[in-house]
């Protein structure tokens, strides 16, 4: 049985306001299930037109599609992110790349520039598709954003769901913070070197080789200093102190 | 691809079970997340009970580490190295 845009969205408005009942369960498991012809369609044109093969989420829990309406007070048929799939790519170049891709291939298809406009934190780029009327949304992360995207999934697990939206801890918030600008900043370093490294293989420049092993060492060092933060944070995510106990 | 149905204790940060299913079990993957939901509603215990489909476990794991890694073991396996 189809549900009413209206019946769905009332379903949405009983969910947030206490336990759900069964009947609203097997509502909810249909309306997931009605993503399943969109997902495929997605995931057929990733695999075959863009050789790619994301993890796919045909549709979100329903602890998670709670959690979004009561933060969001937004009605369940209007959720862009039922149905996803994610995608991790070494540099913001091919992330960059392969979004516009995206946009070109599916019409109507909508750029979420989490990158450019960072969410608590968050950086990614999400291209929302929409296919027979369901939307899909694609995550693509580079692998420092989806590292710090686990390591503050995690952390929300222990304390709370609320610190990936800005509130809750506020050490563990200030905390993740740093760590996403110094992704963010590694991130951007990555790219440069990927850029110089092409142009080395171009040249017989030995200057220039040598400056890009300078580059690349530089980067070395960043990455192992982020890693030994993300390391602190690890053992302790609310680790209180100045500046310098997490990043230096 | 397959199909892999994840119980996860969010207060813990435990994987509680996974089962995989290929992709032909669909709707058998679903029915078994929605029973098991129902069976944890009943009984007054939250999970996210969610249902993945990927190339490998091995995929998924790189993708939706959280589901089976510590936080420490999310940093350790990260594996940061620049490409050359």
């Amino acid at each position: 049985m189809t549900h009413s845009a209206t019946q769905l969205d009332k379903l949405g408005a009983r969910l947030i306001s206490g336990p759900p009942t069964d009947e609203d369960l097997r509502m909810l498991d249909e309306f997931r299930r009605s993503f399943s012809d969109a997902s495929d369609e997605v995931l057929r044109i990733l695999k075959h037109e863009f050789t790619l093969t994301p993890t796919v989420r045909p549709a979100k829990s329903t602890q998670a599609i709670i959690d979004k309406l009561a933060r969001e007070r937004t009605r369940l048929t209007q959720m862009q992110d039922v149905a996803g799939c994610r995608l991790i790519v070494p540099t913001m170049s091919h992330q960059h790349q392969l979004a516009q891709r995206l946009l070109q291939r599916f019409e109507g298809a909508q750029l979420h520039d989490r990158v450019a406009l960072p969410s608590h934190g968050y950086r990614a780029m999400h291209v929302v598709v929409k296919h027979v009327g369901h939307r899909v949304e694609i995550q693509i992360r580079t692998r420092l954003q989806h590292l710090w995207a686990a390591l503050s999934e995690k952390a929300a697990d222990h304390y709370g769901h609320q610190i990936k939206y800005g509130s809750g801890q506020t050490q563990v918030l200030s905390n993740l913070l740093r760590l996403s600008e110094a992704c963010a900043n590694a991130d951007v370093r990555s790219d440069l070197l990927e850029l110089f490294s092409a142009r080395v293989k171009e040249s017989s420049s030995r200057s220039l080789q040598d400056d890009y092993e300078n580059a690349y060492s530089k980067l070395l060092d960043e990455l192992d200093m982020l890693t030994v933060a993300m390391k602190r944070f690890a053992a302790q995510p609310d680790l209180l102190g100045t500046n310098d106990d997490l990043l230096d | 691809m397959m199909i892999f149905l994840i119980e996860y204790d969010r207060a813990r940060g435990e994987l509680i079970e996974m089962r995989s299913y290929p992709d032909s079990d669909r709707s058998v993957a679903q029915d078994v997340r929605l029973e098991r939901e129902l069976t944890l509603n009943r009984s007054g215990v939250s999970r996210e009970v969610v249902l993945f489909e990927a190339e490998s476990e091995a995929a998924l794991r790189l993708t939706h580490g959280r589901y089976f890694q510590t936080l420490a073991d999310l940093v350790d396996s990260s594996g940061l190295m620049p490409a050359r």
